[in-house]
């Protein structure tokens, strides 16, 4: 009988890895999917997140009085994000993750006595991407995007410096992005991705000032391509994209086209340990010369010189967790190389830095987290030629609150 | 030595045998690991974080233009700022404003002029 027992111990170790293997892989697999976490007894996920951030300046520079003694510049934005993400599989040959995003903003800003506000929703996003599964070596995907109108006002004030707050304008008008790509594995831990992107850009009113204008923005073509690996405690991530775009029209006449852009960025990182992990990332972005609108329409005349130039940016940051608390110091650079004068534009363009420093915390509470952080950021651009446009030092704060919820 | 083992023990570990051969020769798809986000040439598991890396870097990619208030990730999401938009091109592109007058960007602001 122990013998008995003994095959029939044996028996089961034979039996057992035909099944539970598939459930243990599948264990650790979902275990590193920590972007699109899911159960392994279901097959969907949804995901809630929202942030509000405040972001304070304070500038050197006055308007309309730049040279004078009055109040230097200074404002505020708060902006209020909130965001869904759904991801549902079917026999594990489909992947389909729907995203959807909106918000609201408040800004104002002060210069030289003068107050201007601004306060309304943002736009809203909505981005869905199916991915299949049923080919070994070669996983393609469609995704298809679109920025819908919701921003109450599109103005083009007050808002602060976009290279601080991450924001060129208040909203825009309908657009509608494609992608279609696939992730070509070489093998378990390197990934080489391809995409192909469009974007078509729809006509919106914007609040210039004086009066407005009837903006039609240029489309945009993207090749996008990177190579990902992850092995061990390490990752690495370099991509590559290059966008040409179609000529933008101001009231129906040919008006302005961004130059082609090139884009190389780079990130690493390394988990020293179970609690501690760091990243640093790079990248370099290189604008071609724009052509802008010159009298009489449709005439475009190409920049004297690059206004665009090129920009590059530095990041790092070090995570730590303990217990349910996550503590992430970080710091950015960010460069801008141009210093010449725009003859087409009648400026001079500064070049420009900017550093930040700052921390950031995440409190663990069963599927989600209470997130916060903070961060100052130094700004400098540089003189221009002419005395009413000096060098601007602008200081700034932002302070982050948010949360994210798995269900 | 095997003197302990019975008719019944020998059929049912008989029957066992061929049963998980059985199951594994009849359905190979069974035996394979599951793989989220698909398998290489080989038929190797791909890393699912490096999978997922690639498609979130492509559409962030292909569609730097597609929002300027709300990118296509999550509140908080630390890829957010990976493809920024060219700042420096869009105050260019607002800037030339020829008809109904413009407005200037500087240092902090977008002020009139």
């Amino acid at each position: 009988m122990i013998l008995s027992a003994r095959w029939s111990l044996l028996c089961l170790a034979c039996v057992l890895p035909l099944a539970p293997v598939s459930a243990q892989a599948q264990t650790a697999t979902l275990s590193g999917a920590s972007t699109t976490t899911q159960s392994a007894d279901r097959n969907w996920a949804l995901t809630w997140s929202s942030e509000t951030k405040y972001l304070g300046w304070r500038s050197t520079y006055r308007v309309p009085d730049p040279t004078g003694t009055r109040d230097a510049g200074s404002g505020a934005q708060i902006t209020t994000s909130t965001g869904l993400q759904f991801v549902g599989r079917y026999e594990d040959l489909w992947k389909l993750q729907v995203n959807l995003r909106g918000g609201s903003m408040w800004s104002q800003m002060t210069s030289a006595g003068v107050r201007t506000t601004y306060s309304g929703f943002t736009d809203t996003t909505l981005g869905s991407t199916v991915t299949y599964y049923g080919f070994d070596g070669f996983q393609p995907f469609l995704s298809l995007d679109t920025n819908l109108p919701t921003a109450t006002g599109v103005a083009n004030r007050p808002k602060a410096d976009p290279d601080l707050s991450g924001k060129q304008n208040n909203g825009e008008g309908s657009n509608w992005g494609a992608t279609i790509g696939a992730n070509i594995p070489f093998d378990r831990a390197w990934v080489g991705t391809i995409g192909l992107g469009y974007t078509y850009r729809g006509p919106y009113t914007n609040w210039n000032n004086p009066g407005t204008v009837r903006l039609d923005p240029g489309d945009v073509f993207t090749l996008a391509t990177s190579l990902n690996w992850k092995q061990g405690p390490y990752s690495l991530q370099t991509s590559v994209s290059y966008a040409i775009e179609t000529v933008a029209l101001q009231d129906g006449q040919d008006y302005f086209r961004s130059g082609d852009k090139l884009t190389v960025s780079e990130t690493f990182g390394y988990k020293h340990s179970d609690t501690w992990s760091s990243k640093i990332n790079a990248s370099w972005v290189h604008a071609a010369k724009n052509k802008i609108y010159t009298n009489p329409p449709p005439a475009f005349g190409t920049e004297s010189f690059n206004s665009n130039g090129d920009t590059f940016s530095l990041g790092v940051s070090s995570s730590w967790k303990f217990d349910a608390w996550t503590l992430t110091p970080n710091a950015a650079v960010f460069f801008r190389n141009r210093d010449d004068y725009d003859t087409a534009d009648l400026k001079f363009i500064p070049a420009k830095t900017t550093m930040s420093a700052g921390l950031s915390g995440a409190y663990a509470m069963g599927a989600g987290a209470i997130t916060a952080g903070a961060a100052h950021t130094w700004a400098y651009e540089g003189e221009k030629i002419a005395a009413a446009t000096p060098a601007i030092d602008t200081r700034a704060w932002t302070l982050t609150l948010g949360g994210n919820w798995k269900f | 030595m095997f003197e302990g083992i019975d008719m019944r023990t020998t059929v049912f570990l008989s029957a066992a045998l061929v049963a998980a051969l059985a199951a594994g020769a009849a359905t190979p798809a069974g035996a394979k690991e599951r793989c989220l986000e698909g398998r290489t040439r080989s038929g190797e598991c791909v890393d699912p974080e490096a999978a997922q890396a690639g498609v979130k870097d492509a559409i962030l990619a292909t569609q730097t233009k597609l929002s300027m208030t709300a990118p296509l990730v999550l509140p908080g999401d630390p890829d957010e700022g990976r493809h920024r938009y060219n700042y420096t091109e869009g105050g260019a592109f607002f800037r030339s404003a020829p008809i109904g007058g413009g407005a200037r960007l500087f240092g902090g602001a977008t002020v009139p002029w």
